[in-house]
């Protein structure tokens, strides 16, 4: 930047990289370049920047949208109501709630309660008529995962799976549907909790028909 | 079990945390979706996921704001295609792929960026660029030489970078 010709072009550089220059000071420009590293790496940098700038809308850019302004206390309410709901237990009340399929046997699971209970998970996904609502726990050696559900076609094989943020999916073991009742299943995958990026239950056909993003 | 605590775990920690980027997911989710409803809910969606996953914030991988953009992202996604099995028809453009939400990612990035300019060094970008007036036009407008319209163009992009890199922006070349 000290020196002489640095100083005269460098202002150049952004309607240089913008192509707003006319020709002859264009050229200039380009032979102080091919001649100077700093110049050319300052004109590399704002070159990544001008390329982002077709992508704005211009006429967004006056004045940011906000927010109602009560939307700080609907956000608060939100999270109150889950943390309520958390330490009240996670489901009201089923009596008949037996764990009819243990699909993962080892023996290691406590049960899931108290503070480590793991995070609960909706599905956003779900068929008519089929209710479920499922748990995951971040553990040593993988994932474990608790699915309570009803509603689903009895007598069918449904596998269970965590999904990988590239897609792959690590399965966590299978269940069978039982008729007229709800279900609970406790499963667990090799996979860490932090490397999960959706938990999902698919048929026999591989159509999913449970799907809850973990992100 | 693991260090640190778990994030947002207070009244007052989600508190400052909307305080800090409830106004920015807001910002980005209604330039997705365009459809301010949608985009407030995203943002308490968007919180809600991470106090849920609260513990799995690690403050030494990244900021607390690249976090909840990752989520905002998702949740995102997920409105988008709720929207669309809605109304499959409705709009041109369908926002519930990822690229979509990352194309929309950017233009906001960008857009914000450019809220963030000081107001002389967005104008000349705004005239010179998005309007394509020519200098002499704008520096005579302006009452300034040319020479300074082209200086304040070099400053514009040079604040641009970093209010973009103050964002979490990196160029991945
Ligand atoms: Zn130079």
């Amino acid at each position: 930047m000290r020196d002489e010709a640095c100083r005269r072009w460098r202002p150049s550089l952004g309607a240089y990289v913008l192509g707003q220059l006319g020709e002859d000071e264009r050229i200039a420009v380009q032979a102080h370049l091919d001649a100077c590293s700093g110049c050319r790496a300052e004109a590399a940098e704002l070159g990544t920047v001008a390329r982002l700038l077709p992508s704005a809308d211009p006429s967004r850019i006056e004045r940011a949208p906000a927010p109602r302004p009560d939307l700080a206390d609907r956000v608060l309410d939100r999270v109150g109501q889950a943390r309520r709901e958390r330490t009240r237990g996670w489901l009201p009340r089923a009596a008949a709630t037996a764990a009819a399929v243990l699909a993962f046997a080892a023996g290691l699971f406590l049960g899931l309660r108290g503070d480590d209970a793991g995070e609960r998970v909706t599905f956003g996904v779900a068929p008519a008529g089929v209710t479920a609502e499922g748990r995951v726990r971040d553990l040593a050696w993988g994932t474990e995962i608790e699915i309570r559900v009803a509603g689903l076609e009895a007598g069918e094989r449904y596998a269970v799976w965590l999904e990988e943020p590239g897609g792959d999916r690590v399965p966590a073991g299978t269940f069978r549907a039982v008729s007229g009742r709800e279900i609970t299943v406790t499963l667990a995958a090799g996979l860490p909790r932090g490397s999960a990026v959706a938990l999902g239950v698919s048929d026999e056909e591989g159509a999913t028909v449970l799907l809850a993003s973990l992100v | 079990m693991r260090a640190g605590r778990r994030a947002l775990r207070t009244e007052a920690d989600l508190r400052s945390a909307y305080a800090e980027h409830g106004g920015e997911l807001y910002g980005f989710a209604l330039r997705s979706l365009e459809d301010r409803e949608l985009a407030e809910e995203v943002v308490q969606e968007t919180f809600l996921r991470a106090w849920r996953a609260g513990s799995r914030f690690d403050p030494e991988i990244g900021s607390l704001r690249t976090w909840l953009f990752a989520i905002a992202r998702n949740v995102v996604i997920d409105q988008a295609r709720a929207r669309a099995r809605v109304a499959p028809v409705e709009r041109a453009e369908f926002p519930g792929e990822p690229d979509a939400v990352e194309r929309a990612l950017v233009a906001w990035q960008v857009e914000e960026a450019l809220r963030r300019l000081a107001p002389d060094h967005r104008r000349v970008l705004v005239e010179t660029y998005y309007r394509g007036r020519p200098y002499a036009e704008v520096a005579a407008e302006l009452g300034i030489p040319e020479g300074t319209v082209k200086s304040r163009v070099y400053y514009a992009l040079r604040s641009l970078r970093l209010a973009l890199e103050e964002m979490g922006w990196t160029d991945e070349g």
